[in-house]
């Protein structure tokens, strides 16, 4: 009788430790992921890339290559490594229904067909690379920035158990700006709590299980201070007018973000 | 912001509820932020339930991750491009309309924006036999015109009855019942119309800009929160039911003095593709215009191409250049 009841008392104590993390995922935790230092020459330094838990901001006007950008990467990440590719996983996060497939197939097969140097020729077999690439990427669609949240919170299991994901892209984590400014009424705690909250769950991802993680964000405030015209760079944040009017999910972001990126027109090479 | 109720999920009931809101956690999100095993130890709940609940509540709000290749799968199959039966259009748009994304039309007054949704529309109903919805925000839609260009098109009687019949009009004046009227083709009206006879593949709204500029402007938040909801929609119906969206839009002039489409910064984020329409200097009275192509991801942009108003179908000879276009840009 005492025996079982000991025997009950182990199998809980055990049952609960299993509901934590098994060993597997243990070891992927502090094992670390793969690093994505050289994922792009174009623009990083050379070994000076977003390193295991940075997080990366894209900002720019419409039109100034931030989603191309991303698909240049999530190409780098995806390809097997004999095409020239880093064989990461890759979740990509898509809050305006902006995700291309179509584009994104075409810059893959591009690439594969420069990392291949032999003529393969048979189409089945671009076809089969294209689809073994396209595994290793995953897209979310979420539309508000509660779904957001609990989608994000979803996802520190698949991060805790597939120790081959290394990259969180989310394009873009401005969208719902505006309707949360509406939805919060005049407080801005209240206003901005959904963003905060993801914001807090970034960090701990990126903290606890080393990815890196990509955002981009719209510039949807016109500087006047500057006016942007056809192709000149947008005026800078340093002038005090439009520091202040500098919206303030882009400040919690960049509590967490050690790299910011702005992407110019002419810059952009790709 | 997802309130906590009794029977959102099994396993919650009235004392799970008060133990949370003692300890003022009341929607979905702050639950599930928050670590199930302090709340054991605070709420004298039991830390099953607790994960149970959470791990229900995860199922039934997340969006769950689709794999890249199913993805692809889908989109080979569902995408297709809609031909406007114009071939100049057609060169700037990359053959067509592409299902699955917004495209926009915009133009100053009277440049052409409605002749063209009912070229377009005539087109798909009589030449590709798809349903068009078309939802009509100025009052411009005119059924005598659609008659007369499908007269252009067809002697036979029948033939335009039907295709008459697969364009659906759809008329709301403010932004309010223009959101309501996407919601209801969102959760039935489309496979309504789709299980009738003949698929829905595209969807035109003619024009945004007339219910929202007026929601604009000054302090007010309601009006951008408005304005992107129209575009989470129109989004949505494009993705999920694999449709064409048309949009049309004013013009306004930018620093420099060059036109751009109206409703801001944050709507032009909203289509993929957008054209430009303007009339022809010096012939203002003709039924000639061209077509710049602003933003693209397919093409590269200022593109500019000419078309004739009455002869939606026929080739134009000479089309002008982008270059001639900045000369003329830039007389005073």
């Amino acid at each position: 009788m005492e025996f079982r009841n000991y025997c009950a008392k182990i199998n809980e104590m055990t049952a609960r430790v299993r509901m934590a993390e098994n060993g597997a995922q243990l070891v992927s935790r502090l094992e670390g992921r793969q690093s994505l230092r050289d994922i792009e020459p174009n623009i990083f330094p050379v070994d000076g890339g977003p390193g295991q838990g940075d997080v990366v901001e894209f900002h720019g006007l419409e039109g100034t290559g931030k989603t191309e950008t991303l698909y240049h990467v999530i190409t780098r990440c995806i390809m097997p490594v004999q095409s020239g590719g880093l064989e990461v996983a890759v979740v990509f996060v898509d809050t305006d229904y902006h995700f291309d497939m179509l584009r994104l197939v075409s810059v893959l097969e591009g690439r594969l067909a420069e990392g291949s140097k032999e003529g393969d020729g048979s189409e089945n077999e671009s076809e089969e690379r294209v689809r073994s690439c396209l595994c290793r990427l995953s897209v979310v669609h979420c539309n508000s920035s509660v779904q957001l949240l609990l989608t994000l919170q979803y996802l520190e299991n698949t991060f805790s158990s597939q120790p081959s994901l290394g990259l969180l892209i989310i394009d873009s984590i401005s969208s719902f700006y505006w309707v949360d400014r509406f939805n919060g009424g005049e407080s801005t705690v209240c206003q901005e709590a959904n963003l905060r909250k993801c914001a807090e769950l970034l960090d701990r991802l990126r903290r606890n299980y080393g990815i890196v993680i990509f955002a981009t964000t719209h510039a949807i405030m016109r500087n006047y201070a500057s006016d942007p015209g056809v192709s000149e760079v947008p005026g800078s944040s340093s002038s005090s007018s439009s520091s202040s009017r500098r919206w303030k999910a882009k400040k919690l972001i960049s509590s967490c973000t050690w790299t910011a990126l702005d992407i110019f027109p002419r810059i952009l090479d790709l | 912001m997802v309130i906590l109720r009794e029977g959102i999920c099994p396993g919650i009931n009235e004392e799970f509820i008060k133990a949370l809101q003692s300890e003022d956690i009341k929607t979905v999100e702050d639950f599930v932020s928050c670590n199930p095993e302090e709340l054991a130890q605070k709420c004298s709940l039991s830390y099953k339930a607790l994960v149970a609940v959470r791990r229900v509540l995860l199922a039934q709000y997340t969006a769950f991750p689709v794999s890249g290749a199913d993805l692809y799968e889908e989109l080979l199959s569902s995408t297709a491009i809609l031909s406007t039966g114009n071939p100049s259009l057609d060169k700037l748009l990359d053959s067509g309309l592409y299902t699955g994304e917004i495209t926009e039309l915009a133009g100053s007054p009277g440049s052409g924006k409605t002749q063209v949704c009912f070229s377009v529309a005539v087109n798909i109903s009589h030449q590709l036999k798809q349903t068009v919805f078309y939802i009509d925000t100025k009052g411009g839609m005119c059924a005598n015109r659609l008659l007369q260009m499908l007269q252009s098109k067809t002697p036979n009687m029948e033939e335009q009855m039907e295709a008459l019949q697969k364009i659906k009009v759809l008329r709301v004046f403010d932004v309010f019942s223009l959101l309501a009227c996407l919601q209801n083709l969102r959760s039935n009206g489309l496979q309504k119309a789709s299980v009738g006879g003949g698929s829905v593949k595209a969807l035109m709204v003619d024009s945004v800009s007339a219910v929202l500029s007026s929601m604009l402007g000054g302090k007010q938040n309601e009006g951008m929160s408005l304005l992107m909801q129209v575009a989470g929609e129109l989004k949505m119906i494009a993705r999920d039911f694999s449709i064409a969206v048309l949009v049309t839009n004013h013009v306004t002039k930018d620093g420099n003095g060059h036109l751009k489409a109206g409703l801001g910064q944050s709507w032009s984020h909203v289509p993929r593709t957008r054209v430009l329409l303007q009339r022809i200097e010096g012939a203002e009275t003709s039924s000639l215009r061209t077509a710049t192509l602003t933003k693209s991801s397919r093409q590269a942009c200022h593109l500019v191409e000419g078309f004739d108003l009455c002869h939606w179908s026929e080739e134009r000879r000479t089309s002008i250049s982008g270059k001639r276009k900045l000369e003329e840009r830039s007389k005073p």
